[in-house]
């Protein structure tokens, strides 16, 4: 019996541990997958111009690929497998795997991304949420328990962008400076895009906190907020 | 490979892996932007999936050989994890895996009839005395709408038995489990939060003061213990 429930322990830890592996490895396509659905679902602006923002990174990475690859030639390119490395579902269909697996020409390179769509991800993911904090400076300031919230995220989003790096460098996907290529041009397209939309839209497309908008202050101090067009359904 | 490709891909991915999506997304989404109720939705998940393991156990030792509880482990295509070279051992020849009550249909029955819910009971609150009805009716018309895509998603959940993954009794236990504990697990936030916990549309959570008149207009501001 206790060797049972002991095997039953086992079993449990090794999928674990499988599944945080696979997520790792998927990490890029099911945080798009996650926002595009709840942007659906929940009917949220904010979190469907994140997902937007990650469709158009999709369109962009190659371009950004071939770029690089005129520069540096094929030498930086490490040989990778592409299943384990392409920070993608594991195909239904297995065109891409088909795809890369023709002979390692200059387009090959190309198609198989320096720097990696994977490294770009994560920088564009610092890029996009790292600033939130300065965007919205005004309204955490004005609420201490959002504040807390946001620092909270904040670690959790350096947490998860250090664990990724590791496992992407260890699992021999990627160099310790293609990563850094990558994570740089990223934090460069995802800070420039969040800016622009909360520019563009006064902030309310990119407000994925939920945050009340701060429009001014009353005369006693406290902050007016902006109430949202459904906000006020009674 | 072109766009299209790469949507497909993206697409049959998302679906195939959607539990472990709706779990890591809300996870990882409700933590980096501190969104409470989603990491709470997460946590649902996995006391979903833990109920549904031990269903799963209980049945297989009822029923150690019927085939609608246990199916040979022949493929791989139906487990989320199985495609990893080297992260997962093989399936070993003529080893049964328990397939009820579904772990798929289980956890995405369970976001989606908690999704839906939330809907209905935003839905149907009660309007505020003196309430403008134009906003009464703005946060209903937005209550269905994500009620009603709610559905729409819940219906797509079960296209699952198309697949060729799921046993008829697995399917219905899953659901059945899935959509049951969503209820009971949204009830429970309910009761500790006031509505504003488990209310993952954030309508409930955002609305203005009562009383507030279309003639005066609506200023809001910091409740003294933020």
């Amino acid at each position: 019996m206790a060797s049972k429930i002991v095997e039953e322990f086992k079993r449990v830890i090794d999928f674990s541990v499988s599944g945080f592996k696979y997520n790792l490895q998927v990490l890029p396509d099911t945080i798009t997958a996650a926002s595009l659905l709840f942007a659906l679902l929940f009917q949220s602006p904010p979190l469907a111009t994140l997902g937007a923002g990650f469709i158009l990174l999709n369109f962009l990475h190659p371009s950004l690929a071939e770029f690089t690859t005129r520069f540096v030639s094929n030498t930086l390119g490490p040989e990778v497998d592409p299943q384990l490395c392409s920070g993608q579902f594991p195909g239904i269909s297995y065109d891409r795997l088909m795809n890369m697996s023709s002979e390692k020409t200059f387009g090959a390179l190309n198609r198989a991304g320096w720097p990696s769509f994977y490294s770009v991800f994560l920088g564009y993911l610092i890029g996009w949420i790292g600033p939130l904090p300065l965007i919205y400076r005004k309204e955490i300031d004005a609420s201490p328990r959002r504040a807390g919230a946001t620092t909270l995220g904040l670690i959790v989003l350096g947490l998860v962008v250090i664990i990724a790096g590791i496992f992407r460098v260890q699992s021999g996907c990627e160099s310790v400076f293609g990563l850094f290529v990558g994570m740089l041009a990223g934090l460069f397209i995802g800070g420039l895009l969040v800016l622009g939309v909360a520019w563009i839209s006064e902030r309310r497309m990119t407000n994925i906190l939920g945050l009340p908008l701060i429009r001014g202050k009353a005369p006693d101090g406290k902050p007016i907020y902006v109430c949202e067009r459904n906000s006020g359904g009674q | 490979m072109n766009g299209i490709q790469r949507a497909r891909t993206f697409l049959l991915g998302a679906y195939h892996d959607l539990p472990n999506v709706l779990f890591i997304g809300s996870l990882l989404l409700g933590a980096l932007v501190g969104y409470l109720p989603l990491i709470f939705v997460a946590i649902g998940l996995i006391v979903n999936g833990a109920t549904i393991s031990a269903f799963q156990g209980l049945l297989r030792l009822l029923f150690p050989t019927w085939s609608q509880i246990v199916v040979p482990a022949n493929s791989v295509a139906c487990d989320i994890f199985g495609k990893i070279n080297g992260v997962l051992r093989p399936p070993l020849s003529g080893e049964l895996v328990a397939v009820a009550p579904s772990h798929w249909i289980g956890a995405a029955a369970f976001f989606a009839v908690f999704s839906v819910y939330n809907s209905a009971r935003v839905l149907g609150r009660d309007a505020a005395t003196n309430a403008p009805a134009d906003k009464v009716d703005n946060r209903r018309a937005f209550s269905l709408s994500t009620l009603v895509i709610g559905v729409v998603f819940l219906l797509l959940v079960f296209a699952r038995g198309f697949t060729g993954c799921e046993t008829w009794l697995g399917a219905s236990l899953g659901a059945l489990i899935g959509g049951g504990l969503a209820i009971i697990y949204w009830g429970i936030l309910d009761a500790c939060g006031a509505g504003t916990v488990p209310d993952i549309l954030q309508v409930v959570g955002s609305m203005a003061p009562g009383g507030a008149n279309s003639e005066v207009p609506v200023v809001c501001t910091a409740p003294p213990t933020t």
